[in-house]
């Protein structure tokens, strides 16, 4: 298939069927989800040998493992033989994956270690060269395990950077020890749109989120509801409703698709109310005291303040308030967002448990913010099918972008910036050639 | 308790729990608040039945001061994923009255909830929890428990009183 790219975008607006074309979601398949790193899961959901965990990777079944040497591997769920699945629980603890339908079986580093009845494949059939098909390249960052498909993608230290690697640490460094676990269940939301909508958006906050800016600010009259209720209920600390831009938030393009905005400067603006609520329990207090003698005050207190890393990794893993978000697509027009809300080792319970119900109340499949985002994504879907005037218009701050020192684009907060970060990566994916083959295990 | 004792308090906790559908089907939130003890209260939809909420995610657990905010969402026009609401017609069955003390009345039942919105038809199958008190002799709800039949699927919009 030919994809003429040039005719699709141009600067600041890309055509809409980018978002509706099954063609251009069949190649950003291979072209994008087999050629770069994808995240697969972290490691505290396999500390044991043998513990495993059962991913989807754009439609692509697979186990992640640690093996009984302790290293983790990312396997294909597929048998060699006809291609049955091997594993079929969501996660569990195995030494052997075994096929049921021939009984085929594999050790769980994914060697083939018995074939039943096997004289009838002849004397040159090789077991070796028939594992489980492994993705090539694996590698963690602080417990977060990116695999890939392709051999020769280059190291995920240099995938990430420096910019995505200093916010993963503030999403990790909320606990005292340095240490999360992602052991605190499982919310799949599937919305009937593209997989590109998950962006990093700081311009749709007060339009898509409404309804929360209307409970928080109660005491702009009655139709607002009860201030005093609304403060009962704690929905915040971020306050939506005023003009981002002018509290000094900002949207960055880190490179290599990777994107973050910018809520700091809103949330340190508060640090002395932030403070005070926190040391206000006795479980709060500690919390604090152990933090500034891991980090230092200054160090602690930042990473208390403003402890959103609000990161989007490219292509399919974003880190928002306390949890990990996977994005797998599905068709052009169809996506399933998976959240795993991570915990902090090393704190009182209290802190932990007001991080589940501060994630519940906003990003819950039933909650107060991601429901309206998927019903707006679904209605962008419908949208674009009117094709007449096909261009999407991503022009929003170009031209006002500054270029740090560091690399990172930075503009204002409401500024397309983020979206044209990962535009530029998708287009840089999609133009390269050629299809990355897969390794088998060893 | 009394034969007829007890006929009246399955005539009436099924009552209550029928009115409390009708109320969620009509998207009548305010009057669903309504059947709601005034404080202390939990409405927990959970995934799983045996899960712990101290460290593992639910769907909703709310106290009244959550939910009196999630019925002012509701109603406030700018909750968009109820824009149009999701339309339900939902059989509460196999009502059973486990246990009734002095105070409380626990109640199970099975609800099979199908929802109709943008032109598709979902179906939610669920376990339902109650602990119900009398107030003023009133039934009120003091903690409903919702599991999912399957709550590791992918779910689409459950925005509606579940």
């Amino acid at each position: 298939m030919t994809i003429d790219l040039n005719s699709l975008m141009g600067p600041g607006w890309v055509d809409g069927s980018v978002y509706t074309d099954e063609e251009i979601f069949e190649a950003e398949r291979i072209r994008i989800f087999r050629q770069t790193w994808l995240y697969v899961a972290h490691e505290s959901e396999v500390p044991e040998a043998g513990d495993y965990q059962r991913r989807e990777l754009a439609g692509e079944p697979v186990i992640v493992v640690r093996d009984r040497d302790e290293a983790v591997r990312v396997l294909l769920n597929r048998c060699r033989h006809r291609g049955n699945l091997v594993c079929q629980e969501a996660e569990g603890n195995a030494q052997f994956f075994r096929c049921q339908y021939h009984g085929w079986t594999y050790a769980n580093r994914g060697d083939l270690v018995g074939v039943p009845y096997p004289k009838s494949y002849g004397d040159d059939f090789d077991k070796s060269a028939m594992g489980l098909a492994a993705m090539p390249r694996v590698d963690t960052y602080r417990g977060f395990i990116f695999a890939s498909f392709n051999p020769d993608v280059p190291e995920l230290s240099e995938h990430l950077g420096e910019g995505a690697q200093r916010l993963i640490d503030v999403f990790i460094d909320q606990s005292p020890t340095g240490r999360i676990t992602v052991r605190s269940g499982v919310q799949r939301s599937e919305y009937r749109g593209n997989w590109k909508f998950v962006g990093m958006d700081g311009y749709h906050t007060n339009f898509v989120h409404k309804s929360v800016e209307m409970l928080q600010h109660a005491d702009k009259g009655p139709e607002h509801g009860d201030q005093e209720k609304a403060d009962q209920a704690d929905m915040g600390p971020l306050e939506f409703g005023k003009s981002p831009d002018k509290l000094g938030n900002t949207a960055w393009s880190l490179g290599r698709g990777h994107v973050h905005i910018n809520n700091s400067p809103q949330r340190l603006a508060k640090s002395d109310k932030t403070i005070a609520d926190l040391t206000a329990t006795a479980d709060g207090a500690a919390y604090l005291v152990s933090m500034e003698a891991a980090y230092g005050q200054a160090r602690a207190r930042e990473l208390i303040c403003a402890p959103d890393p609000h990161l989007g990794l490219f292509p399919n893993l974003q880190i928002i308030g306390v949890h990990i978000r996977v994005i797998e697509p599905v068709a052009a027009d169809r996506t399933v967002i998976v959240q795993y809300p991570a915990l902090l080792e090393g704190v009182p319970d209290e802190i932990n448990t007001h991080r589940l119900r501060k994630h519940e109340w906003f990003f819950s499949p039933a909650g107060f913010g991601s429901p309206d985002d998927y019903e707006i994504f679904e209605r962008n879907q419908a949208g674009l099918a009117a094709d007449v005037e096909p261009r999407v218009v991503l022009t929003r701050g170009l031209g006002a972008e500054t270029t740090r020192a560091d690399g990172v684009v930075e503009g204002a907060y409401t500024d397309e910036v983020p979206q044209r970060g990962q535009l530029e990566r998708w287009t840089e994916l999609m133009s390269a050639a050629g299809s990355p083959g897969m390794d088998e295990a060893s | 308790m009394t034969y007829l004792s007890t006929v009246d308090v399955i005539d009436t906790v099924h009552a209550f729990v029928y009115r409390e559908a009708r109320y969620a089907d009509e998207g009548a939130y305010s009057r669903w608040l309504d059947l709601w003890a005034s404080e202390d209260i939990l409405y927990w939809v959970s995934p799983r039945e045996d899960l712990d909420p101290a460290r593992e995610v639910s769907f909703i657990y709310d106290d009244r001061a959550m939910l009196e905010q999630r019925v002012a969402r509701w109603n406030s026009g700018f909750a968009w994923a109820q824009i149009p609401r999701s339309l339900t017609s939902r059989i509460v069955g196999n009502v059973e009255i486990d246990e009734t003390s002095a105070d409380l009345i626990q109640v199970r039942a099975n609800v099979h909830v199908v929802v109709v919105r943008k032109g598709s038809t979902t179906f939610l199958p669920e376990r339902v929890s109650y602990q119900l008190r009398s107030d003023g002799g009133e039934l009120r709800i003091v903690q409903k428990k919702v599991v999912f039949l399957d709550g590791d699927a992918p779910v689409g919009n459950i925005t509606f009183v579940l």
